[in-house]
């Protein structure tokens, strides 16, 4: 399970070996909401997730 | 090489990664397009079969009408999203189609919604055009309180949610979740509102248990699924005096809960379905 760093905290955050680019992570230590980008190269990095807007849903 | 399936997302939820198990235990060649991180381009065929999974209905519905000029079958396809997405688009087509829904009022600012105020009988639900979730969805009881939603709903920057659809309020504490996919109801249940809310939606906590399909249901379900143009559709029925009456239609479903009550392989479902079409 990969270890990254939240951003916002500078803590640790497991992310599941399952995880999918543009995923969301709540950071426990923290309470931040997280988002896994994934780079061309397949570098995995978190950064504050996109906030809810108007049109999201089902 | 082509793929057979795309699965395009922006938010991936455990739907999505349902989904694509399903896809890879059924042999399907799949591509997993976040539509936040890639260019589109017309013309680019990457799979025979897009499954439109993103979260925000606009992102859905361009990605949608994108692979569709290009040729690809989109699942569903931008035009069933858009009306799906908005409430007001929706009620227009189903009115049309004569399929019953809860009276509905709807005023385009807030002087015609104060004006309506005089035209309506308490309690109603007032709610915006687009949205899911339950978010902005409120149960008015009085006068005082709907003159409160409309002040609250004017200091929002977007049109739409300056919007109001306001429809009579159906009592009851819960709603059926049909759950359509192609020509067959894959099944139904019951939403209740959690402990403390009275709006019955998963991502509310609401609570679900398999419920029964009679054939009108079956009959309407397929009808609404058919007016909207939709291959994968979620309905929501409120049960009233022994009619049914349709509250909204989902163009891009959540199945969690329904899962959970009918242990129905809803993924496995819908690749299933992708596999038939790629076999025509």
């Amino acid at each position: 399970m990969p270890v990254l760093k939240c951003p916002i905290c500078g803590g640790d955050v497991e992310v599941p070996d399952d995880a999918l680019p543009g995923e969301f992570f709540e950071h426990d230590e923290c309470g931040s909401q997280l988002e896994l980008e994934v780079d061309e190269n397949g570098e995995m990095r978190l950064k504050q997730a996109e906030e809810i807007s108007e049109d999201w849903g089902e | 090489m082509t793929a057979d399936v795309e699965l395009i997302i922006d938010v991936p939820r455990l739907e999505e990664k349902l989904i694509l198990e399903e896809l890879g235990k059924l042999g399907l060649k799949f591509k997993l397009t976040n539509a936040k991180y890639t260019p589109l381009v017309w013309g680019e065929r990457p799979a025979e079969v897009s499954l439109i999974r993103a979260v925000s209905m606009q992102r859905a519905a361009y990605c949608a009408a994108i692979r569709e000029a290009s040729g690809i079958r989109a699942i569903n396809s931008a035009e069933a999203i858009v009306v799906a997405g908005d409430k007001i688009l929706t009620l227009s087509r189903l009115w049309r189609a004569g399929i019953p829904f809860p009276e509905t009022l709807i005023a385009l600012n807030s002087e015609a919604a104060e004006r309506a105020e005089k035209m309506i009988e308490f309690p109603v639900i007032d709610k915006p055009p687009i949205g899911s979730w339950g978010r902005l969805v409120t149960l008015v009881r009085d006068p005082q309180s709907f003159k409160s939603v409309i002040e609250h709903r004017e200091l929002y920057q977007s049109q739409a949610l300056k919007t109001h659809l306001i429809q009579r309020y159906v009592d009851g504490g819960r709603d059926l979740r049909v759950l359509v996919l192609g020509e067959e109801v894959l099944g139904v249940i019951w939403r209740s509102a959690a402990s403390g809310d009275w709006r019955s939606n998963v991502a509310r906590g609401g609570l679900v248990e398999v419920a029964e399909l009679d054939e009108e249901l079956r009959e309407l379900a397929l009808k609404t699924s058919s007016v909207m143009g939709g291959e994968f559709i979620a309905i929501d029925v409120f049960r009233e005096n022994g009619r049914y009456l349709v509250n909204e239609v989902n163009g891009v479903p959540e199945f969690k809960g329904f899962m959970e009550a009918t242990r129905i392989n809803v993924p496995r479902k819908l690749a299933e379905y992708i596999r038939s079409i790629l076999r025509r």
